[in-house]
């Protein structure tokens, strides 16, 4: 059994670009939103034992939280996973990639955003009392 | 003789949309667009994802960072930078009249092009930003995102809002001066949207060949009131004979609408479409016999938005149940051109519907109303005769 979380996008235009099986195929349509829920997401992959869960979506290179996607894949214990899209494109689980890559880069993303989080309060304050003084 | 002005308008979409080409921002944007292209005048569009346009655009796409992809806030603060760097190179090889900006979440951008550019700066405000995270989601950086709106609004030459209620809440709510407001409520295409198309393969499609169709599009978002439709399916599908719904949209209320239908056993009557290209709106909204609006009150403020939906309903030229609140009022009028629900009611929906089904007389009077204000007041390209009108005043006041 295999589950197809669809963010968005047409179900059948993703199945079809990506050769997938429907025969043991089970799809549930979650917005993009409840991927900042992480007991509903983890919940829902391990309500059956799903040898393979895909989240599918419109266009990879536009999507967001596609590392929270493979956080969830990890934890889930589902090692087979993969984000897919309407074009064929997949972006595949891997536990190497994950552990060296995508985890690194999320970790760097945190510290990154953190700078600019303080970086952009002077900034836009800055900008604030500068256009209000004009 | 007045001499028609023709403009080159550079339209600039900021907000992280994904690839999603439809549904309400897509719609305006299309919209206007469209109604630009009509009169006459040329648009250059600048975005942060693919849009769907008409071909005569000239379309750029400016992405958001790759590395940046997980914290939705923090995303749009150096996309402030990068995507300001690449609109200058498109202002100095495109050389438009003015840049159309729609308002987004921890966005300054507007203010520092027109700074570098010195371009009118006419600014779309749909929504007091702050406002929709604190009440209909999760507000991060609050004094950070009300700067950033306080810079955009103070910098624009123009505002153009949805709604009165909003320009009385973006003025109190910023200081700004009422008449740099304008009140432009969306709109509809009425060649696209109009009663003469044919229905027969969408009906064909779902199995609707001979069924009362009562009709929804829309997002499945809270204040949409999407869920009223669901708790009035089961008594609505039951009363009256061979009746089906057709709801057309997708969003964040689709599980707890899903929900509702299986409880009530009516799963198996209501069509849910998910999301559809724009251009098969027509088709689906041609399918219905009468269509619903049930729009709520946004939590204890008054409803302040302008939903597109409203427009292309009377487009069609169908007969229309819907809530009249804040200045939808000046959209329907009872039994005029629709016959108005009480506000947070499915008994009402159930009672409307049902009285527009037992007299076809007055549900073809309101629907031929409809379609005569769509054609004459609410056509997308009243708004841009609008904007047109107000880069004109911008101009004289320099």
């Amino acid at each position: 059994m295999k589950l197809l979380i669809l963010l968005i996008g047409n179900a059948d235009k993703i199945i079809r670009a990506n050769s997938l099986d429907e025969s043991d195929l089970e799809i549930v349509k979650l917005d993009e939103k409840v991927l900042s829920k992480p007991g509903t997401i983890l919940r829902l992959m391990k309500v059956k034992k799903y040898e393979n869960v895909y989240f599918g979506t419109i266009e990879l290179r536009f999507q967001r939280f596609q590392t929270f996607m493979k956080i969830y894949l990890f934890l889930a214990g589902i090692w087979k996973g993969a984000l897919l899209d309407e074009y064929g494109k997949s972006n595949k689980f891997s536990l190497a990639k994950f552990i060296f890559k995508e985890i690194p880069l999320f970790f760097l993303e945190i510290i990154l955003s953190g700078l600019l989080v303080i970086i952009y309060h002077q900034r836009v304050y800055y900008l604030r009392w500068k256009y209000r003084s004009n | 003789m007045e001499v028609q002005v023709k403009l080159k308008s550079l339209f600039w979409r900021t907000s992280f949309y994904g690839a999603l080409t439809e549904g309400g921002v897509g719609t305006l944007y299309r919209g206007l667009v469209e109604a630009f292209v009509k009169l006459g005048h040329k648009t250059i569009f600048a975005s942060s994802g693919p849009m769907n346009l008409p071909e005569e655009t000239d379309f750029r796409l400016i992405e958001y960072s790759k590395l940046l992809r997980n914290f939705p806030e923090v995303l749009n603060f150096p996309y402030n930078e990068s995507s300001l760097k690449q609109m200058m190179k498109i202002v100095e090889n495109t050389q438009p009249d003015f840049f159309y900006l729609h308002h987004h979440d921890f966005h300054y951008g507007g203010a520092k092009l027109k700074e570098k550019t010195g371009l009118p700066f006419i600014l779309h405000f749909d929504s007091i930003e702050y406002w929709v995270k604190k009440n209909w989601g999760k507000l991060y950086f609050g004094n950070l995102l009300k700067w950033c709106e306080q810079i955009e609004v103070d910098q624009a030459d123009a505002i153009i809002v949805i709604s009165e209620v909003l320009k009385k809440q973006a003025s109190e709510f910023y200081s700004i001066p009422q008449e740099k407001i304008h009140v432009s409520p969306n709109g509809v295409n009425v060649d696209k949207f109009n009663p003469y198309i044919d229905s027969s393969s969408v009906l064909k499609k779902y199995g609707l060949e001979g069924k009362y169709v009562i009709g929804y599009s829309g997002s499945f978002n809270e204040y949409h009131g999407i869920d009223l439709l669901a708790q009035a399916a089961k008594k609505l599908l039951t009363e009256i004979p061979d009746s089906r719904i057709l709801m057309v949209g997708d969003g964040a209320l689709r599980e707890k609408v899903e929900g509702i239908l299986k409880i009530d056993n009516v799963r198996d009557k209501v069509i849910i479409t998910g999301l559809i290209p724009l251009n098969d709106v027509p088709d689906h909204l041609a399918a219905c016999d009468v269509l619903v609006s049930p729009i709520k009150h946004n939590h204890n403020d008054e409803f302040f938005g302008s939903p597109i939906k409203n427009f292309e309903y009377k487009a069609m030229g169908k007969p229309i149940v819907a809530t009249n609140l804040g200045q939808l009022n000046t959209i329907f009028q009872e039994k005029h051109n629709a016959l108005i629900l009480e506000h947070n009611s499915f008994e009402s929906i159930i009672e409307r519907i049902f009285e527009l089904y037992q007299n076809p007389d007055l549900s073809h009077q309101i629907s031929v109303q409809a379609r005569k204000d769509a054609v004459e007041k609410h056509s997308w390209t009243k708004n841009v005769e609008k904007i047109v009108d107000l880069y004109k005043i911008i101009m004289e006041k320099r």
